[in-house]
């Protein structure tokens, strides 16, 4: 098989000093689907977005069909044939498929849009491969799945010949998947390249037949398919033999802090995202929600929160309703939370790591002087002490958090949130694309704040092996409703938890008990 | 990260130098070719504002104003606001302050009560005023900015009806107040120039604003609402008071500025368009890089060069006006974030470059 892309010793520093990719390489065959894995945050998103000319790189070569190929921006690459899927689609809802395809190409004389012809461009396309998209459907109207199936086709329609699909199942039902799979092996049968990443290693064994494993920015291994197993490509792209195992002693749960009670929220466009949801949380337990991200989880932890408002039903922390309140009152209240986006909602970039730890606690009398000032001293104490022990590396709390790796960023986070006082923690993807040690810190953490301190603890995480090890009792949320409950999350199996997760099996009311 | 850190603050630096070194350049050029004479206007331009007692205390009548409206501004900047009503505020303000000045100056009442009671108005003149725009925005949503410009101008024609309307003079064949009282008029620091004791209540601003922002949860609060709104929400912050308390203080220093500035210099209310010291307060803000600290930097920076326009202006043909290029080029550069960025990151990228191989090896 001819090799169509070889990216080689591709080297990516980003603006703060962060070196995302370290000599990478990755090379693809014409035909193959070619499997690019790692954690997240090991660089994959970042070496396809090289690739597809959306970020410049500081080291290396990409070469196509054996050719030195500069890419200088998105437009070249699709003009040399690489299409890309984004994780979040590129589209204009309130336009049609067949408008949304040919954007950028539109088929049509002096001007004019070729309606017509538009429509009749993408159903050839999408009959050709079998894709099973209306060309004259509003994309408003669409599924995930086939608004997906619109982003294929929209590279297909520009002749792409290497096609990147970025984590494309994390939005899709098992059956969509299902499908999507038949339909790129169709694709590949038909001579393109794909580049698929993902970290969800069945789908890789299942689906391709090339494996590229990155961890922390480097090139740590890749095979053919038949040399591995999905033990071995963990392996790899943990760099252990074991996923992480926390040793914890039994909960001893005692009086309620969180109670959900049938608490239902539509999204803006309308969608119910929470469906009656009620369950409980006692002091000294750590309860796991998993799903399969976009069911209704984060929503859950967000209005938990006070940060997502509440339509129907209630929530209450320590006996006390928090609807309608404000975050600085359900946080009074003894909520701490870590948050899905830390970027967004769990930081300010520009600001020093001081600034960050004390956003929750500047206000409180401990660390005021005369009832107006900050207590600088005692401030830059906790700071330091905070900094200490969660071994957030940097060079002084006056140090802008920007300037910090992802796993550090991270740290001063959960420093702040660990150390509020808080009665009930909610933590949304604590780990997620940060590196193993912070990892295990973090987990370690939680387990520990809630056997020692007695805190209750809510853990939404779409990762398999944290969900399983960290949580006493498991959830499983599936389009908005809860489908399982697990009172011992140690006996559940990674194969059980992704068949309640995938909507093939479901609990009843009677089988799941007090959700309490 | 050390590494970067260092090279971040060394561009900081550099960039202001160059930014500086590039807008005088530029600025003398253009003098060379307008005049005649071009080393005399350079030095008239350069150094004048230092030649004599005079002109020095021209540069410290302007210097004072810009330290209360530039101080003011950095709150507005911190919070992410672009506020831009210290203009009319220090109008209105001004009027306010001579008003009260004027009726009650020759009443008995000691100086110094006088004088901090006038500066109490005029804070009060610019926090009411500036309420205005701020609970639009922060409650209702409407765009700081639009409402801001516009409310300058409403302030500013109040300003002239009150004059034209209670205060006007009818002996002086322009339009302005009745003469202001000496009671009420700031002490010379140095005789027969404009250093007057308002120094001192601009550099205690200074202070004082520079408490509020790193010494008080109001001002870590402001600073997490303007760097970073979302993740102040999550923290629990009030947003909506955080935000609209900024603005007022803002607000309320640029009306010291005007009543400050009144007192200071002038013997009657002339004003009958815009100063321009309410703008010139985000050019100090923007200087200072939202600094506190570095405020009296920039009112300095920007005093000099207005100073030395103004003398150029009386001693050539050189139009006042030039020395709007070096200040447009000025602000451009330092507040443009891609000002020497490309040059940054080359050094960032090797010294990353470097410290990996180090660790590699």
């Amino acid at each position: 098989m001819a090799e169509v892309l070889r990216m080689q010793n591709i080297t990516k520093i980003y603006s703060n000093g962060f070196m995302a990719n370290k000599d990478v390489n990755l090379v693809v065959n014409e035909g193959e689907i070619h499997a690019l894995v790692g954690e997240n945050g090991a660089g994959k998103t970042t070496l396809m977005k090289i690739l597809f000319g959306m970020e410049d790189f500081q080291g290396g070569q990409i070469l196509l069909d054996g050719k030195d190929a500069h890419i200088s921006d998105p437009l070249d690459a699709i003009a040399k044939g690489i299409g890309m899927v984004h994780q979040h689609f590129m589209q204009v809802p309130s336009l049609t498929v067949a408008e949304n395809v040919t954007l950028g190409m539109e088929p049509g004389k002096g001007g004019m849009f070729d309606h017509r012809q538009a429509v009749k461009m993408t159903q050839e396309i999408s009959d050709k491969y079998q894709l099973k998209v209306d060309a004259n459907a509003r994309i408003a109207d669409m599924g995930v799945g086939l608004r997906q199936k619109v982003e294929i086709l929209k590279a297909l329609i520009r002749n792409c010949r290497i096609l990147i699909l970025d984590e494309p199942t994390a939005v899709l039902t098992p059956q969509e998947t299902k499908e999507l799979f038949v339909q790129l092996k169709a694709l590949r049968d038909s001579g393109i390249s794909i580049i698929f990443i993902s970290h969800k290693l069945e789908e890789v064994m299942e689906l391709c037949s090339r494996v590229t494993v990155l961890r922390a920015g480097r090139t740590v291994g890749g095979d053919v398919i038949e040399n591995l197993n999905p033990a071995s490509i963990s392996r790899m792209m943990v760099g252990r033999d074991v996923v992480l195992k926390i040793e914890k002693e039994a909960a001893k749960p005692t009086e309620t802090v969180l109670e959900v009670s049938g608490v239902s929220r539509r999204s803006k466009e309308h969608v119910t995202v929470v469906d009656d949801v009620s369950f409980g949380i006692r002091r000294g337990e750590i309860v796991g929600i998993a799903g399969v991200e976009g069911n209704g989880q984060n929503d859950v932890a967000e209005m938990i929160a006070g940060m997502a408002s509440i339509d129907h039903g209630d929530i209450q922390v320590n006996g006390k309703s928090i609807k309608g309140k404000k975050i600085r009152q359900i946080r009074e209240q003894g909520v701490a939370y870590i948050s899905e986006d830390r970027m967004t909602h769990g930081c300010a970039a520009n600001l020093p790591i001081r600034e960050n730890i004390m956003a929750d606690r500047v206000h409180s009398k401990e660390y005021k002087k005369f009832g107006i000032f900050t207590d600088t001293k005692k401030i830059n104490q906790h700071v330091e002490e905070l900094i200490r022990e969660y071994e957030v590396s940097c060079d002084d709390a006056s140090q802008p958090v920007r300037m910090l790796s992802g796993g550090n960023i991270q740290k001063v986070i959960v420093a702040r949130e660990f150390t509020s006082g808080a009665d009930l923690i909610i933590a949304n993807q604590p780990t997620r694309g940060i590196d193993v040690g912070t990892t295990e810190m973090i987990r370690k953490t939680l387990v520990r704040k809630a056997r020692e301190e007695g805190v209750a603890t809510l853990l939404v995480s779409s990762d398999l092996n944290e969900i399983l090890e960290v949580s006493d009792r498991l959830l499983v949320m599936k389009d908005g409703k809860i489908v399982a409950h697990f009172r011992d999350a140690s006996q559940v199996s990674e194969d059980l938890l992704g068949e309640y997760m995938l909507g093939v099996k479901a609990m009843t009311a009677e089988e799941m008990g007090d959700l309490l | 990260m050390k590494e970067t850190r260092r090279i971040e603050f060394f561009f900081e630096i550099f960039r202001i130098v160059l930014a500086l070194a590039i807008a005088f350049g530029f600025t003398f050029i253009c003098i060379a070719f307008m005049t005649d004479d071009p080393l005399e206007a350079l030095k008239a331009f350069a150094l004048g504002p230092f030649s004599n007692m005079r002109r020095f205390g021209q540069m410290m009548g302007k210097f004072i104003p810009y330290l209360l409206v530039g101080s003011g501004m950095c709150f507005i900047y911190a919070a992410n606001r672009f506020n831009m009503g210290g203009e009319g505020v220090y109008l209105l303000s001004g009027c306010i302050v001579t008003f009260i000045g004027v009726n009650i100056g020759d009443s008995g009442i000691p100086h110094v009560l006088l004088v901090v009671l006038l500066m109490a108005v005029g804070v009060a003149i610019g926090a009411g005023a500036g309420l205005i725009p701020a609970l639009m925005r922060e409650k209702l949503g409407v765009n700081e900015t639009v409402i801001s410009i516009m409310l300058n101008y409403a302030l500013m024609y109040l300003s002239t009806f009150l004059v034209k309307t209670l205060m006007v003079d009818p002996n002086i064949s322009y339009l302005g107040s009745k003469p202001l009282p000496d009671n009420m008029k700031l002490t010379r620091l140095v005789p027969r120039t404009n250093i007057h004791s308002g120094l001192f209540v601009g550099l205690l601003a200074v202070v004082v604003v520079g408490v509020i922002f790193y010494r008080t949860s109001l001002g870590y609060s402001i600073r997490i609402c303007g760097s970073n709104p979302q993740f102040a929400k999550a923290s629990g912050i009030n947003m909506t008071s955080s935000l609209v308390l900024a603005q007022v203080i803002g607000l309320g220093l640029c009306g010291l500025g005007g009543a400050v500035d009144i007192m200071g210099i002038y013997d009657r209310y002339v004003w009958a368009g815009f100063t321009n010291y309410g703008f010139d307060g985000m050019l100090v803000a923007v200087l200072a890089r939202k600094n506190p600290w570095l405020v009296p930097l920039g009112s300095f920076l920007l005093a000099y060069m207005r100073t030395g326009a103004s003398i150029l202006n009386y001693s050539t043909e050189l139009p006042f006006e030039f020395v709007d290029i070096m200040q447009a080029i000025l602000v451009l550069l330092i507040a443009g974030e891609h000002f020497m960025a490309g040059f940054k990151n080359k050094i960032i990228f090797s010294a990353s470059k470097a410290k990996n191989k180090k660790e590699a090896a």
